[in-house]
């Protein structure tokens, strides 16, 4: 099999175990207890604090606290660690690798004639740590939110109902479909004798896009008919309701104190 | 009381290939009627024109004496009234929950509070509240199906429409769905079933053969006892029918039990 499928298929394998199967919203740790909208609030005020720091130590601070969370929600920290650490040299590594030569200031060492300067390894540590950190967080919000749970609150911000029933149909559809590619990807894997090179790789990936294409068209027509025949009238109805509760009051004021007194401190007021 | 008379229809693919050529039907309040036929020959076609998600391309379908038109889509009363089995149910779990799965088409009818009310009843009574809070993704094969025929009968629908209900169904989910279909057999509900199941066919009051066209109208008796038909509808003809033929009996029987009545008649005692 070729490197595009092989990463193809792993891609699709660990979306449709790490997303779909929300086995870690089940437990009864300290993210899965909290109120949705509360812990969504927190989440992005949380991000937003920590795409706005310039102190790599208070960055590495903050990474431990989502790490801190991880543990208090029984989340596995290896996995939950290589989550965020997978992705994160794909991403920076185009931007983060560039800046080490780019950002002018004292030269730290020369390579192939392009020269890195300290500054410049300092802003793609940084930027690393930032994007881990921040990433950490999100990745904590999906490990441990169900679902409808995210559904509920979204409503409850007064999303309207078209964009929450679009986000709905986009999960279920990128599951089935994930489900659907995985098995054709399956089935031609046991039907193929010897491996495939790049070029008839590219091929092979190619038909599986064409095909998926038309599955989706097909399935999409009957879901909109499976909602119609139920009395679909383009207006979705939460049926969720919330109610704060002692922890998620506890964690709101313990966010609001770590943001306030980060803020102070970046600005010298402490 | 007819609930449907459908009058010289036909339906047209938007490709322009013809799926259905001259139709008509009359189907009684209370009755249960099996539509066979091989693949291909437009019996989910059919149910769809009938539960209005598509309108015909020439003729008329009338529901309880009312044309079948636009209207109808969107009509809650018809919605309510007509209840559609998909084949695939992971066309009709589209939501976050099963529980918001069944509510849904409930809750577009009743509001909130009554509609949460009857899909937590419908739960209970399909012997699947444990599943209430899953996301489809975890279900089995039959606890899809159990699922789907939840998000249907939660309606309260005086009409089932019901496209192969046991297709890829173990012993154990068949035999559940047939009991569902005993049931609303028994509390006099319109049951219409496209099937090659000839335990469902066996059920029914009365059976269409359609290839594009009604290539018959009787009961299962009378298309049993022609194996040319069964073999145009692209059936299994039950065995015991097969031994009745081949000792060259007039009978039909529809069941084992049937059989060993005809056969204890026949035999003469010392």
């Amino acid at each position: 099999m070729g490197f595009l499928e092989d990463t193809a298929r792993e891609v699709l394998e660990f979306t449709t175990e790490a997303v779909f199967s929300e086995r870690h919203t089940r437990k009864n740790g300290l993210l899965q207890r909290l109120d949705p909208r509360l812990k969504t609030v927190s989440l992005v005020v949380l991000v937003a604090t920590v795409v706005s720091l310039q102190d790599i130590r208070i960055v590495v601070a903050f990474y431990f606290l989502a790490l801190v969370l991880a543990v208090m929600s029984k989340l596995p920290v290896v996995e939950f660690t290589k989550r965020v650490w997978i992705f994160i040299p794909v991403f920076t590594g185009i931007i983060a690798i560039p800046s080490i030569f780019m950002v002018p200031g004292e030269t730290a060492f020369k390579v192939l004639g392009l020269t890195a300067t300290w500054e410049g390894i300092r802003w793609a540590v940084l930027f690393t740590l930032r994007v881990a950190t921040a990433v950490s967080y999100a990745i904590l919000f999906t490990m441990t939110s169900r679902w409808n749970e995210i559904v509920s609150a979204l409503a409850s911000f007064r999303v309207p109902g078209m964009v929450i029933t679009i986000t709905t149909l986009t999960y279920r559809y990128v599951f089935l479909l994930a489900k659907l590619l995985l098995d054709a990807m399956h089935s031609r894997r046991a039907r193929l004798a010897g491996e495939l090179g790049m070029v008839e790789s590219w091929k092979e990936a190619g038909k599986h896009i064409g095909a998926t294409f038309i599955k989706a068209n097909a399935l999409g027509e009957d879901i909109y008919y499976a909602m119609l025949s139920r009395g679909y009238t383009n207006e979705v109805q939460p049926i969720r309701e919330f109610r704060l509760g002692k922890v998620d009051y506890a964690f709101s004021i313990v966010t609001a104190l770590v943001v306030l007194l980060t803020l102070a401190f970046t600005r010298g007021l402490l | 009381m007819k609930v449907y008379e459908i009058k010289n229809v036909s339906y047209r693919y938007p490709t322009g290939e013809w799926a259905l050529r001259n139709i008509n039907m009359e189907i009684e309040k209370g009755e249960t009627v099996a539509i066979v036929g091989p693949n291909g020959a437009g019996k989910t076609t059919l149910l769809k024109l009938m539960d209005a998600l598509v309108l015909p391309s020439e003729g008329e379908i009338l529901f309880e004496g009312k044309p079948i038109t636009e209207e109808t889509m969107t009509d809650p009363e018809f919605r309510r009234k007509v209840g559609f089995l998909f084949q695939n149910p992971d066309v009709m779990l589209f939501s976050a929950t099963v529980l918001e799965d069944v509510a849904f088409g409930p809750v577009h009818l009743w509001g909130k509070e009554k509609g949460l009310k009857r899909a937590r009843e419908e739960l209970r009574k399909l012997g699947i509240e444990r599943l209430a809070e899953r996301h489809p993704y975890n279900l089995s094969g039959g606890e899809k199906k159990k699922a789907s025929i939840a998000c249907v009968t939660s309606m309260e629908p005086e009409v089932l429409l019901l496209d192969e209900p046991t297709r890829d169904l173990d012993l154990r989910n068949r035999n559940f769905v047939l009991e569902m279909i005993r049931g609303w057999k028994a509390e006099k509900k319109t049951v219409v079933v496209v099937t090659h199941d000839l335990r469902l066919i066996r059920l029914a009051d009365r059976v269409y053969v359609l290839k594009g066209e009604v290539l018959f109208e009787g009961t299962p008796r009378e298309l049993f006892s022609r194996p040319e038909l069964i073999e145009s509808a692209n059936l299994d003809v039950p065995e015991i029918v097969k031994l009745f033929h081949m000792l060259g009996l007039k009978e039909t029987p529809l069941s084992v039990e049937e059989a060993g009545e005809i056969l204890s008649g026949l035999c003469v005692k010392p």
